[in-house]
């Protein structure tokens, strides 16, 4: 399974949300019955990423079956909705960075998932300036990493 | 758009089980499998700080789970509280489960002499000095050694690129002022990475690099 069997989009996810918009989206996996996917979670979620221990929270999270009583057709397009919450807001941080996206979990026979995600922005905090070292300490070469 | 791209020596890609474990010139995964097989599970795996010994458990662990092994892993890097909790989870895992303790030294006197009295097999441990396994002895599965080499492959496996020469021997000066603890050149390249940033390396978008 490849980006190219997922369709899943955020209607105006290239805008900065504020806390409390409506974020609406879709997704489909037109080929779903062909690629045995069982199941399908999205989620609007956000994490960090940095230096240190992650953090991780759920803010909602929608299940699809492709089996069961409650079955649907995951090659169909399948619209979500969601207020988003004040916080936490996007942050593009140093020591620590503050994500935001709409994840797509799939589930597939025999336990195989792949996961895709789509970024988006929530809030507007400015990004952080890294403060620029005395260059008579830093007598590191310079570098592009 | 609005995109956050991620550092790609950010924690979620250095810890142990992101990386992939890099064999060296005296370890490679299916040798030391071997060793655990040849010794009833029962061995350690000794290496300074930052020398890869979690991220070996971590590779081990997968092809544990592969193979559908009953194992158990406990990580003793979390804290008092989590050395508490861990020294329970070690004294009460069933002697046929491979229990694995990642960071043996920490637990206490006591706790370490009964788990190498108790469990004759099934017993893996990772440790900075060699452990001697009275009344058993305790098998050297695998020695983690650190090298200049491994740090940069490891900083390429990150970047998803060859280093610059100007990156190789900025990973030279970081791996030896930190004595070759690749955990803490990692850190460095981080702050590099960051102090670079939207200048002339690439990123990685969140997204991409999740996938």
């Amino acid at each position: 399974m490849t980006h190219d069997d997922v369709l899943l989009t955020v209607v105006d996810g290239d805008r900065q949300f504020e806390a409390g918009d409506l974020l609406v989206g879709s997704f489909a996996i037109p080929r779903a019955d062909e690629l045995g996917v069982k199941r399908a979670e999205l989620s609007i979620v956000w994490y960090t990423s940095g230096k240190g221990d992650e953090d991780f929270g759920v803010h909602k999270l929608f299940t699809y079956n492709s089996e069961g009583s409650d079955a649907v057709s995951l090659g169909r397009r399948r619209d979500f909705r969601t207020r988003l919450p004040a916080g936490p807001l996007s942050y593009d941080g140093v020591a620590v960075k503050i994500h935001w996206c709409v994840r797509l979990r799939v589930i597939m026979t025999r336990g195989r998932q792949r996961v895709f995600d789509k970024p988006f922005w929530l809030g507007h905090v400015a990004r952080a300036q890294l403060v620029q070292e005395s260059p008579l300490i830093d007598d590191s070469p310079e570098l592009s990493i | 758009m609005m995109t956050l791209a991620c550092n790609p020596f950010a924690s979620r890609f250095t810890k142990p089980g992101a990386l992939d474990f890099l064999p060296s010139t005296n370890t490679s995964l299916d040798e030391v499998w071997a060793r655990i097989t040849e010794f009833s599970y029962r061995g350690q795996i000794v290496g300074p700080h930052g020398t890869g010994k979690s991220t070996l458990v971590a590779a081990l662990t997968r092809r544990a789970e592969q193979l559908q092994l009953p194992w158990s892993i406990v990580r003793l890097n979390t804290g008092r509280r989590g050395a508490e909790q861990a020294k329970a989870i070690a004294m009460n895992t069933p002697l046929d489960v491979v229990l694995v303790v990642d960071g043996f030294e920490q637990l206490p006197v006591l706790t370490r002499a009964r788990l190498l009295l108790w469990r004759s097999s099934h017993l893996i441990v990772t440790t900075h000095r060699f452990v001697c396994g009275f009344p058993r002895s305790l098998a050297v599965l695998a020695r983690t050694t650190p090298s200049y080499d491994l740090a940069i492959r490891i900083a390429q496996q990150l970047l998803r690129r060859s280093l610059t020469n100007e990156e190789s021997l900025y990973c030279m000066l970081s791996y030896d002022r930190h004595n070759g603890n690749i955990r803490e050149m990692l850190f460095d390249l981080y702050d590099r990475y960051e102090q670079n940033r939207g200048h002339n390396f690439r990123t990685i978008a969140a997204q991409e690099a999740y996938q």
